[in-house]
């Protein structure tokens, strides 16, 4: 369970935003610049809310009052970057061995292996990111958090810099991945709602960094599209 | 940090005489510095091939700095964070991610302050002298060369210097070219092997 109550302040914008995020995805929907992957920095420890409180299966992350604030290399949350952040001169095997350091040889190179099978990418883990397709660099981001056990998983718009055409693919085989490898708080921010509407279980509607509503994704969505349609029937998306 | 900023950054426009003005006041026999080092550890600074070594350090540090700095802050944040994400502590991050990712701006600083300190005789005559055999570089020995007439010294120590300095230029252009080529993906050399040779 993730709770998650903060609020950060810009001359130009507030954060101020309360929820709750049981196991399974929950998707944090809202147009851009509405403080979704704000959100998401402030629960990394990217980034720090000015006041609030983040609580993680019951571990205090970040707290005001307490002057709690857990650094972000001990923290133990997953994140799938935007654009992957794969370490450009790594080959993906180190990329995925890169948050294991410490551990047994042996170990790494065991895990590595099996994640590699298990991403069908065995053959490649000598390549660099610059020599993968857009969806092998995203699986090796994926891969490379979820080997380190994270207690919980972060992906900030995890389809946006793939290309339209293997998007839906590429989407449903993400979602069996997941399902059989992660069962923790999943966390997707996203603005596109039909991406919401097959990823997610729940939805969490942001506006001007402000919750403007929560809950089971076919009541939010519905709700969603009957504003969305209201305010510009030219723009109902496709 | 601003201050620490321009004093890092005011060798490269002070013209060099003034540096070598302000490390003999510093340095000097007569200072609490020189003083203090030349009864603890009876070392003497001013005059000798230590404070030669010391004054073309200062003229040429800050090149390297400026340099290192331009290819850190080239280095995509997201990676930053990433690694921190995945535990490493941040002097892990910068040997294993920083330092990898800008070794070619590294390694092209290092040359500019190379040829820089080479170069250097303002600074180098004020706090070392020119005392022949001892603390006389290259650039002032090709001054007192032609001063004594000995044109033949003088020529032969001028193409030392350009030849050098003429490979340093084109390391540097290297460099800056194979950072070009590697552009977003900041590829290493051992990269650049694998794609040309596939």
């Amino acid at each position: 369970m993730l709770r998650v109550n903060i609020k950060k302040t810009f001359p130009e914008f507030e954060l101020d935003i309360a929820f709750e995020a049981g196991p399974g995805v929950t998707g944090i929907l809202g147009p851009s610049g509405s403080g979704k992957s704000l959100t998401l920095e402030c629960i990394a420890g990217i980034d720090k809310p000015d006041e609030g409180k983040i609580e993680l299966n019951g571990r205090i992350l970040f707290d005001k009052e307490k002057h709690m604030d857990i650094k972000t290399r001990h923290r133990h949350t997953g994140y799938m970057f935007q654009h992957y952040a794969l370490f450009p001169h790594l080959t993906v095997k180190q990329n995925l061995a890169f948050g294991l350091k410490g551990q047994p040889k042996k170990e790494i190179e065991e895990k590595t292996a099996a994640f590699l099978k298990k991403i069908k990418m065995e053959g490649f883990e000598n390549r660099y990111p610059a020599e993968l397709s857009g969806g092998q660099k995203q699986r090796v981001a994926l891969a490379r958090t979820l080997i380190t056990e994270p207690s919980c998983l972060l992906l900030d718009e995890p389809f946006s810099a793939l290309d339209p055409d293997t998007k839906e693919l590429v989407m449903e085989e993400f979602l069996s991945f997941l399902h059989d490898h992660f069962h923790g708080v999943v966390l997707l921010v996203t603005h596109n709602m039909e991406e919401a509407d097959l990823l997610c279980d729940n939805v969490i509607l942001y506006r001007n960094g402000k919750v403007l509503q929560q809950g089971p994704k076919k009541e939010v969505l519905k709700h969603a599209v009957a504003r969305q349609d209201a305010r510009n029937p030219a723009a109902i998306r496709t | 940090m601003d201050v620490a900023d321009a004093l890092l950054t005011l060798p490269i426009v002070l013209p060099p005489t003034v540096l070598g003005y302000y490390l003999l006041v510093i340095l000097g026999r007569q200072s609490v510095l020189g003083r203090f080092l030349e009864q603890q550890f009876g070392v003497t600074i001013v005059f000798t091939q230590t404070g030669a070594v010391i004054a073309a350090m200062c003229v040429s540090i800050p090149f390297f700095i400026q340099s290192a700095r331009t290819a850190f802050a080239g280095i995509d944040e997201s990676l930053l964070h990433a690694a921190r994400l995945l535990g490493r502590t941040e002097w892990n991050i910068f040997f294993s991610v920083m330092i990898p990712l800008s070794w070619r701006g590294l390694t092209s600083g290092v040359m500019l302050a190379f040829a820089r300190a080479l170069g250097d005789f303002g600074a180098t005559l004020m706090v070392a002298g020119s005392i022949p055999g001892k603390t006389e570089t290259m650039s002032i020995a090709i001054y007192n060369c032609l001063m004594n007439g000995d044109e033949r010294t003088a020529g032969l120590l001028v193409a030392i210097m350009t030849f050098l300095s003429l490979a340093v230029l084109y390391g540097i252009k290297r460099m800056e070219k194979k950072m070009g080529r590697g552009g977003s993906r900041h590829a290493s050399r051992k990269h650049q092997k694998n794609i040309s040779g596939i």
